[in-house]
């Protein structure tokens, strides 16, 4: 089998095809500190692309809670249990061979590719499909916490283990939200699965879409995408999956005149949780060297946003910024070795870092490029023993022409409503 | 007597049965069944869904027999008569039955069937949209065990009208039902995951449920067991206990009896056992014991005795209990999971037995305040102690 590069396990790693890169790389950032799981991304969707018969049971967006939920129910937890079985005990990552070619360590397990080997099976890779009874109830296990159950110390204080408070950030008792789509991955499950070679991926933004005219409902996709996002109509017997708004990504949607936009349900996001982007990729097949994208700034530069379940061997271009509360063994295992440090960096976010922050759906276009200028000091504390200093800076998105988009400040301004008028809005 | 299934179940259960062959390695099936099915995406899409289910019919009844669980469940139970019938058994089971040392119960099993290598004989469908296999009646081929089960066997099969058998949406939807029992062309109605037929190794499983549903649904055409449909007085919770009562003993009819005739069902004696012993954990345990030995030997029960049993532990324990064994009046106060406190008249789960034997002697002063008749011996629910301890001023 070929071998290709892959930069988020730090190696080189079985996959089906050879390695071939895209142009360009459709790539998001998801911040579940900032998440409210209002569904209003889900609902965005099902709105737009999946209302139809046949498509009553698919969310190409789904918002699960942690540690308890999932659609399809317990996925992850099947598909790592897979992995282990396949391998046990050795699925672990090196963070001393941490270097430039290995950001985050090498992960010295077995990917879902490298698996059936180990267990002779005749398989692209290992998988399951879901049942009917998984595939329902979307929101099982919605804001059901996990943790010990409070119990009142002989001092009458409320706490966990023998009434010991939570040492912050991480809570005794915790869950946060999850939001998935499909990861429009470098190596996709799906693609390396099908038998009729119905799934392929754009050469000019790498979206990952199944060819419906091609498609047989072998189900392939199903059994062997780790993330369980291609799912089958049965009216049809035709799979389908999350498109990425490919008509927005091209800037085919009259209201931004020409310029490229996220999808619907970035554009959706209430919480403000959400940026979208597409990152340039070298001749080399890397990420081409692009602070000045909040994308790469975020991903390869800061490292404030992991990829899920890097382990998987599909180099997701889903990211994810961990929860702070939530206990680092768990969020280790959901997005690597490098959740510690993307929690120091979130937690006391420098003025960069802050201002990427910041253009967090300020506009439905996609942002190429941003900029900060330096505003006034406005703001200092001590976060965890740290110094944070606030500085109501302004920050500017650009397009891919280099127009500006969008300009927001650090700070949200207040507005005083005149005295004259003391009841108007 | 028709036997049909649900074009959802066929399709299903083919597409899982023909992926786990697939994973296993072997894929003639497999290949042999998209090179149907696949030419059918070029036909308009009027036209494929009634392909679709052709495909799956013939795959589903044919080239896996996988209706040939229902139709052994069937025999196995005694709805219909035992009979010949050619069996093709995929290349994974056959691995695996030649690595396994068969047991006599298998041999003789397998003696009433006739081992095909090549396919088996088709069977005429009449409907297109649902798959119906006909009953083949060939006296020279009809198994003669007994004349007096095969007679009574003739009969069931004459008086059901159809046994449709439908894909079960999640583990609790599964089941039997019979339809029309009372205008007498009763309808046996069976609902099955389809995830049960995906792996021939785990045939066992699922023949085990569908012997044990069935004989439910036998029971229900049987006159002899006078099935009626029941109203049971009382308000949700006490409905709610006597039904889970009345579920487990119907169960342990049912298993107790397949398990005389040496037919594996989904629970074994042992597991009943524990069944039994959670609902009937108050009874001592002498008389605990032989209540459970006495209904799993009793051979013949009427509906009507299982539900007063279930409704009434006086029924249950004077059936199987003899007299001298225990008091009247011990009898009057064993507290059954989910009876009414004598207090609150709440079901409880949660009963204080003796109250007097670890409570002060004012709490017990205070309960008969308001309880006047009340005696230690009734008990009540641990809520209801706690208030009367707060009361009496020592809790």
């Amino acid at each position: 089998m070929p071998e290709v590069y892959n930069w988020q396990l730090g190696r080189m790693a079985t996959y089906v095809y050879d390695e071939k890169h895209p142009k360009e790389q459709f790539t998001f950032v998801f911040n579940t500190n900032r998440c409210i799981a209002c569904q209003t991304c889900t609902m965005a969707h099902k709105s737009t692309w999946t209302f139809s018969k046949g498509q009553e049971y698919m969310w190409w967006n789904n918002v699960e809670t942690k540690p308890y939920g999932g659609y399809p129910q317990f996925w992850d937890w099947k598909i790592l249990k897979m992995l282990e079985q396949s391998n046990p005990g050795q699925n672990v990552w090196n963070v001393r061979k941490t270097s430039n070619k290995a950001i985050h360590g090498v992960y010295e397990g077995v990917t879902i590719f490298e698996a059936p080997a180990k267990i002779g099976l005749n398989q692209q890779a290992i998988g399951y499909v879901p049942t009917d009874e998984e595939w329902r109830f979307p929101n099982f296990g919605e804001d059901t916490a996990h943790g010990r159950e409070f119990t009142q110390s002989r001092e009458g204080t409320f706490g966990g283990d023998n009434g010991t408070r939570s040492v912050l950030p991480e809570h005794k008792i915790w869950f946060f939200y999850l939001q998935r789509i499909c990861n429009h991955c470098t190596y996709p499950g799906c693609l390396a699965a099908c038998p009729r070679k119905a799934i392929y991926k754009r050469q000019e933004d790498g979206i990952v879409l199944i060819d419906q005219s091609r498609c047989r409902g072998y189900k392939k996709c199903v059994e062997q995408c780790p993330y369980k996002k291609p799912m089958f109509r049965g009216t049809t017997r035709i799979s389908e999956k999350c498109i990425a708004c490919y008509p927005r990504i091209e800037g085919l949607d009259p209201l931004t005149e020409g310029d490229q936009m996220e999808t619907r349900c970035m554009a959706a996001c209430v919480g403000k949780i959400r940026l979208q982007g597409l990152v340039k990729i070298g001749s080399n097949g890397e990420w081409a060297h692009d602070p000045d994208n909040p994308q790469y700034y975020l991903i390869r530069d800061r490292k404030v946003a992991l990829p899920l379940y890097p382990q998987l061997g599909t180099e997701p271009n889903g990211y994810y910024v961990p929860s702070r509360h939530v206990p680092r063994a768990y969020s280790q295992q959901m997005f690597g070795p490098g959740v510690d440090h993307s929690i120091d960096q979130y937690m006391v976010p420098d003025r960069d870092l802050l201002g990427v922050l910041q253009l967090f759906r300020t506009t439905q276009r996609i942002i190429f490029k941003w900029k900060r200028e330096p505003g006034p000091k406005i703001f200092e504390t001590n976060i965890h023993g740290k110094k944070f200093e606030m500085y109501n800076d302004t920050v500017i998105g650009f397009n891919r022409k280099g127009k500006e988009i969008i300009r927001v400040t650090v700070e949200e301004p207040f507005y005083v409503r005149p005295e004259e008028h003391p009841g108007a809005i | 007597m028709k036997v049909s299934y649900s074009a959802q179940l066929m399709e299903e259960s083919v597409f899982r049965h023909l992926n786990h062959l697939e994973r296993s390695g072997y894929r003639s099936d497999y290949d042999e069944f998209h090179s149907l099915a696949d030419p059918i995406y070029e036909l308009p899409e009027d036209d494929r869904e009634a392909a679709f289910e052709k495909v799956n019919r013939l795959f589903f009844l044919e080239r896996l027999k996988l209706g040939d669980h229902v139709l052994r469940a069937l025999e196995a139970v005694g709805l219909i008569p035992k009979r010949k019938r050619t069996v093709r058994k995929s290349a994974l089971v056959q691995k695996t039955e030649v690595a396994e040392i068969e047991s006599p119960e298998e041999l003789s099993e397998e003696a009433d069937t006739e081992q095909a290598g090549a396919e088996g004989e088709a069977i005429e469908s009449e409907e297109g949209v649902t798959a119906v296999a006909e009953m083949e009646e060939d006296d020279d081929e009809l198994e003669q065990n007994d004349e007096v089960s095969y007679d009574l066997a003739r009969e069931f099969e004459e008086r059901i009208k159809e046994v449709v058998v439908k894909r079960g949406i999640n583990k609790v939807d599964e089941g039997s039902n019979v339809l029309n029992r009372v205008s007498g062309n009763p309808i046996i109605e069976m609902r099955v995951l389809a995830s049960r037929f995906s792996n021939p190794e785990e045939a066992q499983e699922l023949d085990a449920f569908l012997i044990h549903e069935f004989m439910h649904a036998k029971d229900m055409v049987d006159p002899e067991f006078d099935y009626e449909d029941a109203f049971i007085p009382g308000n949700p919770s006490v409905k709610n206990l006597i039904t889970a009562r009345f579920k487990l003993l119907w169960n342990m009819y049912v298993d107790s009896r397949l398990a005389r005739m040496g037919v594996v069902s989904v629970q074994p004696k042992e597991s009943r056992y524990r069944e039994f012993d959670n609902f009937y954990r108050k009874i001592p345990d002498k008389q605990r014991k032989g209540i459970f030995e006495g209904l799993w030997q009793t051979e013949k029960l009427t509906h009507e005795e299982l539900l007063s049993m279930a409704t009434d532990l006086d029924t249950l324990m004077s059936k199987y209990v003899d007299p001298g064994d225990m008091a009247e009046d011990e009898k009057d106060f064993i507290h059954l999971q989910g009876s009414p406190c004598p207090l609150c008249k709440f079901p409880t789960y949660n009963w204080v037995d003796d109250p007097e034997s670890i409570c002060d002697e004012m709490v017990i002063e205070a309960i008969q305040i308001d309880f006047p008749d009340w005696e230690s011996r009734d008990g009540g629910c641990d809520r209801c102690i706690e208030v009367y301890e707060l009361r009496a001023g020592v809790g």
